[in-house]
């Protein structure tokens, strides 16, 4: 049976990043452009206008690859319109075509995401994609992982290893073509030392012995 | 079989954060004291910590209370000349030893974040000293910190751990309440990407 991960995020969350790992494997179709460049619109992902008209989705888009990854954020862009992607409806049609699908729901840290998304588009739509995923994905009938940008860049491969064991799925962590365009972690722009915080105090005197304190 | 859940983490990555969390099921012999104050020195008050120092004295231990037993500590413990490094795979060597069945559970969280954290309040970072020991974990599973943050009753309910979580506790909502990672994150004003989400024309490389 064919194997089908799709990959989905709020926009700024990761979904080109991630869709660059899980396609590095020679084993899995999907976002392959991905891997010749940093950056690709969204209308030109390999199942792009399905998460539009999810219905037109056939067998024959899947052949070539036993595993296929998808990826879109939510919301997204195809051909300058904005959408909220059908992933239910994009899965429920791949599973009728006798494909295995699960979902994977990709996460930032929100006040960054937030920032990101205030800068790139003028608002944040960290909402929509959580009421998109809340109401119509978790719970709604498929297997929901998640995926954690921070996990990926703090531990790396070894929780590339483990999110490959947990979906059963081919990941290439070893391979160094995962970290081709990364020259430094995305989030370390967005975060600044603070000099003190209201807990620090208690902390300090906890970590000293009891007759110091 | 006994169940117990080993959880570890870098310094400041939300180890007391978790235990509270996995410590509120009833059916859980965790850090309970936790949920009473929002934090306490591990090295006192966490119900395991005499046996990390030692963890051959964990035959000691009654065992008969719980089916489920859950422990946190982060790598390294305590600070500067007193730090020192908890042996992870050695605890949990041992708690096998007895016929209970381990979990290794690692945390994280930005590490940008994570460093600044621990240079303000450690006076360094000691994240290599965790990353040290990463490799030697068999199986671990990874939670997140920033996960927990956004998705709270939705991710902790999707998790697939060895012991029971009470993710539909009231109490939940008020352990996350406020997300400690806000402080550190700041507006930045442009970035080389911006202009290819405008324009949608692809970039080659940075």
């Amino acid at each position: 049976m064919k194997k089908l991960i799709i990959i989905t995020g709020p926009q700024g969350s990761g979904n080109h990043f991630f869709s660059r790992v899980f396609s590095a494997h020679p084993k899995v179709g999907g976002w392959k452009s991905l891997l010749d460049k940093y950056w690709v619109p969204s209308d030109e992902e390999y199942f792009a206008k399905y998460w539009v008209n999810p219905e037109e989705l056939t067998e024959k888009d899947f052949e070539g690859y036993d595993y296929w990854s998808a990826n879109v954020s939510c919301p997204f862009y195809y051909d300058g319109v904005r959408y909220i992607p059908k992933v239910q409806e994009f899965a429920e049609k791949a599973q009728s075509l006798g494909i295995d699908v699960q979902i994977c729901i990709i996460v930032r840290d929100q006040n960054i995401n937030s920032e990101q998304q205030k800068r790139v588009r003028g608002e944040v739509t960290l909402p929509v994609a959580m009421h998109y995923y809340q109401n119509n994905i978790i719970g709604n009938g498929f297997k929901v992982h998640f995926l954690d940008n921070e996990a990926f860049f703090l531990h790396k491969k070894y929780y590339l290893k483990w999110v490959s064991e947990l979906l059963d799925f081919p990941i290439d962590y070893n391979n160094p073509d995962i970290f081709k365009f990364i020259t430094e972690d995305p989030n370390k722009k967005y975060v600044k030392y603070v000099s003190e915080y209201w807990l620090d105090v208690e902390v300090w005197h906890g970590i000293q012995s009891k007759e110091n304190r | 079989m006994k169940k117990m859940v080993i959880l570890t983490g870098p310094q400041g990555s939300g180890n007391h954060l978790w235990s509270k969390i996995f410590s509120l099921h009833s059916e859980v012999f965790g850090w309970k004291t936790l949920l009473d104050n929002y934090w306490e020195a591990h090295r006192f008050a966490e119900p395991f910590c005499e046996y990390w120092k030692d963890p051959s004295k964990l035959k000691d231990f009654d065992w008969s209370t719980h089916q489920y037993f859950f422990t946190s500590i982060s790598v390294p413990l305590g600070i500067q000349e007193k730090k020192w490094e908890p042996n992870i795979m050695e605890f949990v060597h041992q708690v096998e030893e007895l016929g209970i069945k381990t979990q290794v559970v690692v945390v994280g969280r930005d590490q940008n974040i994570l460093r600044h954290q621990q240079n303000r309040l450690r006076g360094e970072s000691t994240l290599p000293l965790f990353m040290k020991q990463l490799p030697e974990f068999s199986n671990p599973v990874f939670l997140s910190y920033e996960l927990l943050y956004l998705y709270k009753q939705h991710y902790l309910k999707s998790l697939d751990l060895s012991i029971p979580i009470a993710w539909d506790d009231d109490r939940v909502d008020e352990i996350l309440s406020n997300d400690p990672n806000d402080k550190y994150v700041h507006h930045v004003e442009e970035y080389i990407l911006d202009n290819c989400n405008k324009t949608g024309v692809p970039l080659k490389s940075l």
